[in-house]
């Protein structure tokens, strides 16, 4: 069942922080995709190719500048990117409840949830630590965490899972598949096509803020590392040169 | 140092002006007008300063959630609210000692709270709104409170200042504020209830607009971030 559909969504950066400066910068350009339940789409791309933007686009974070996203019920979305929204002086336990509320659960819910939270975390010893304390793959543990367990019917994942280890990868991993057959729909960014093809059946390529290509997941995953031998050294650099020029 | 900073850093405050300034014109009950003018004015600059800068300094939650931007200068109110609240009752308990304290009725005193409340935010959610399209406006908001300082008769009451320098000082809607504090505390008087209709009437629609403003720029915002 579709749950979400962009379209022909663009959306725009300003260029600079000078006030009279009207220069835009385009990070979405005519994107239109369907998200249905039980789906899980992996978004492949570049450094600025546009795959956070539009996770925070689906997440009601941005609004886009021209298109439109139509929502065919009530999602509950939850989104996990590498900054994860946490607040420095905060202890673990604290984090965990202000993300829940913040991702739209009820207090009682997640104080029922809390003690699960932890210890899918696996951050028992130091969930009453400040969240500065912690490291890069511990905050995106509690992060996940907090995320499945506040029941989505969008999962998005931004390069968090990058940061964790096997073991966490592991144990995310079942748990998508899990949310999957469970109905709720993930869409998962990542720098590593391996990862997109384990877990994914759709993916999505993007070009500089365009879809490139979108399709079966291993198609898609084997022109993407394809388009990097294409591009030889010297031509990558003829290519760079000419683009300046222009 | 948390909360005792929140007493020391007003007390500290009114020291510094207290020694630059009373003692230049002979000591006397000025001390304690001084610290009703100088605790107030710590309070209306601390809701206005961080309220406007709220949505900056918490960027990190509003790129990560989809949530009403107005939240962080609501929270901003309650935390420079209850700093506030501890400073209050320092300052009751100085003017106590000094035997200067002559409160007026309870209903003066929490409309005196309301509507510095009011006013200040008001201006905290308009500025928040300008600041992510244009981040340099922080610096100036900073300086122009220092010297709004100077204008509100927080240092000398506009009270005691010629009537031409009144009529003009008087627009500012900051310096009826102080004034408020140092009459419900100082003073004994009753509150105009015009010019509290007044003020409230005028800061209403900045407030509103603030807010529709803020809800429908809610997804643009966070782009603007930086």
């Amino acid at each position: 069942m579709r749950i979400m559909h962009l379209e022909n969504v663009s959306l725009n950066y300003r260029e600079g922080l000078n006030l009279f400066n009207r220069r835009k910068k385009v990070a979405l350009k005519n994107l239109t995709l369907d998200i249905n339940s039980g789906e899980n789409i992996g978004i492949l791309g570049r450094n600025g190719a546009g795959k956070s933007t539009l996770l925070k686009l689906l997440a009601g974070i941005f609004r886009p500048d021209a298109g439109q996203i139509i929502l065919d019920k009530q999602v509950r979305v939850a989104f996990i990117g590498l900054q994860s929204g946490f607040v420095p002086y905060m202890s673990g336990i604290e984090n965990a409840i202000l993300t829940g509320l913040l991702m739209g659960m009820a207090k009682s819910e997640i104080k029922k949830k809390l003690d699960q939270i932890i210890e899918y975390a696996e951050l028992d010893d130091v969930i009453d630590r400040p969240i500065f304390s912690y490291s890069a793959g511990m905050r995106a543990r509690l992060a996940f965490a907090v995320s499945v367990f506040s029941d989505p019917d969008l999962l998005l994942i931004d390069e968090a899972m990058s940061v964790g280890d096997r073991k966490f990868r592991e144990k995310s991993k079942k748990t998508i598949q899990e949310m999957i057959q469970g109905d709720a729909a993930v869409v998962l960014v990542s720098h590593e096509p391996a990862l997109i093809s384990n877990l994914c059946k759709k993916a999505v390529w993007f070009e500089r803020g365009e879809v490139k290509e979108q399709g079966e997941c291993s198609m898609v995953v084997d022109r993407y590392n394809a388009s990097f031998h294409d591009e030889s050294p010297s031509k990558g650099i003829q290519k760079a040169v000419a683009e300046d020029a222009a | 140092m948390g909360p005792v900073w929140w007493v020391l850093e007003p007390s500290l405050y009114v020291i510094v002006f207290y020694l630059a300034f009373a003692h230049l014109r002979g000591g006397g009950d000025h001390v304690y007008s001084l610290l009703c003018g100088l605790s107030g004015w710590h309070w209306i600059a601390g809701v206005i300063n961080q309220g406007a800068n709220s949505l900056v300094r918490k960027k990190g939650i509003l790129q990560s959630f989809s949530i009403h931007p107005i939240i962080f200068p609501v929270l901003t109110l309650l935390l420079q609210t209850f700093k506030f609240s501890v400073v209050l009752i320092c300052v009751i308990t100085v003017l106590w000692i000094g035997g200067v304290l002559k409160p007026a009725g309870l209903i003066d005193i929490v409309l005196w709270l309301a509507t510095t409340m009011f006013v200040s935010f008001s201006y905290a959610v308009i500025l928040s709104v300008i600041i992510p399209f244009a981040p340099d406006i922080q610096l100036i908001i900073s300086r122009a409170m220092m010297l709004l300082m100077f204008l509100s008769g927080v240092i000398f009451p506009i009270g005691q200042m010629s009537a031409k320098a009144q009529a003009y000082l008087y627009w500012n809607p900051f310096a009826h504020l102080i004034e408020f504090g140092r009459k419900v505390l100082l003073y004994g008087e009753s509150l105009d209830p015009v010019l509290i209709s007044t003020m409230l009437l005028i800061h209403a629609p900045i407030l509103i607009f603030g807010y529709l403003i803020l809800g429908k720029l809610r997804g643009e915002i966070p782009k603007r971030l930086i």
